[in-house]
């Protein structure tokens, strides 16, 4: 056998490469604690394991947990910032971990810089992502993070205007509607409420289309 | 396990479905992300000759990328 400590080393180093960006944040999800239990799209989930997470992240978590939080987080910022970058010109992202704060239970890292737009593009790199940045948010926010309200936004405004020009394709709203719900958990809860809203009101769902989508009401689970 | 390796040029899979199985321990683990590195350089060569190719108008096989075999092994590790 290989080192099989050092297999998220490895996928972490990966990320940085596009050619294996995508496959090694899939693995990277595979290694993430307690992931097939709650988060992934599709499945019933109870939003209030989702708030006794992010109590649960105290500093007396385990290491392994930690550092795979830890991953994912790093992924999630990656993938987010892909967002800013037009889509015919990828960005190679790197990422640098400035520090761990477990005192307050909040994990404070991750810094991105550098770009390269020389790399080869990818334009469908966005839509290509869209199912695994759902279940990279969903596991993480299962996992305790609280989402950057602005980055969030920014993800999911680059779906919301994948979706807009196809809002009778029930295959292409699914994941418009799956990321809707995540909405009420980023860092400022009234910005991304106010932006389902929004959502709702300009593209006119029917009532059937929003049957699986649960929100958070007055501070208890759905 | 280097010999084994040395002998696969050109199959990613294969040689990292090898290292998988054969490898020993935590050295074995750097010949992997030797490999993987390879395949990257390889796979950003296919892909920029395609390109020249598209450009060109000329026929080009399409780059074949051995991505998921490589973190597949990986992850066996």
């Amino acid at each position: 056998m290989l080192d099989p400590d050092a297999a998220d080393t490895v996928l972490l180093e990966l990320l940085n490469e596009p050619e294996y960006e995508s496959v090694a944040a899939t693995a990277l999800l595979k290694l993430a604690p307690d992931r097939d239990d709650r988060a992934g799209i599709w499945k019933e989930k109870k939003l209030r394991e989702l708030w006794e997470a992010r109590v649960r992240l105290r500093p007396g978590v385990s290491t392994n947990h930690a550092g795979l939080v830890i991953l994912l987080y790093l992924q999630a910022e990656s993938l987010l910032s892909l967002t800013n970058a037009p889509l015919r010109k990828s960005r190679t992202v790197r990422v640098s971990i400035e520090g761990i704060d477990k005192g307050a239970g909040r994990i404070r890292c991750a810094r991105l810089y550098g770009s390269d737009p020389a790399r080869p593009s990818n334009p469908e790199r966005v839509t290509s992502w869209w199912w695994s940045s759902l279940e990279i948010l969903e596991t993480l926010l299962f996992n305790g993070i609280v989402l950057p309200s602005a980055e969030t936004l920014k993800w999911f405004n680059a779906i919301l205007e994948k979706v807009r020009p196809h809002r009778y394709d029930s295959q292409q709203v699914a994941p418009l509607l799956q990321a809707l719900c995540l909405l009420p958990f980023i860092d400022a809860p009234p910005v991304g409420i106010a932006k389902i809203g929004e959502v709702i009101a300009q593209l006119k769902f029917f009532a059937h289309q929003l049957r699986g989508v649960r929100f958070p009401r007055s501070g208890t689970a759905v | 396990m280097r010999r084994i390796a040395r002998y696969l040029p050109g199959q990613a899979d294969w040689e990292s479905g090898v290292c998988a199985r054969e490898g020993r321990g935590p050295e074995d683990l750097g010949i992997l992300q030797a490999l993987i590195h390879a395949d990257i350089l390889r796979a950003r060569e296919e892909r920029e000759a395609a390109a020249r190719a598209r450009a060109a108008r000329q026929r080009h096989a399409n780059p074949e990328s051995c991505s998921s075999w490589n973190v597949r092994a990986v992850l066996n590790a």
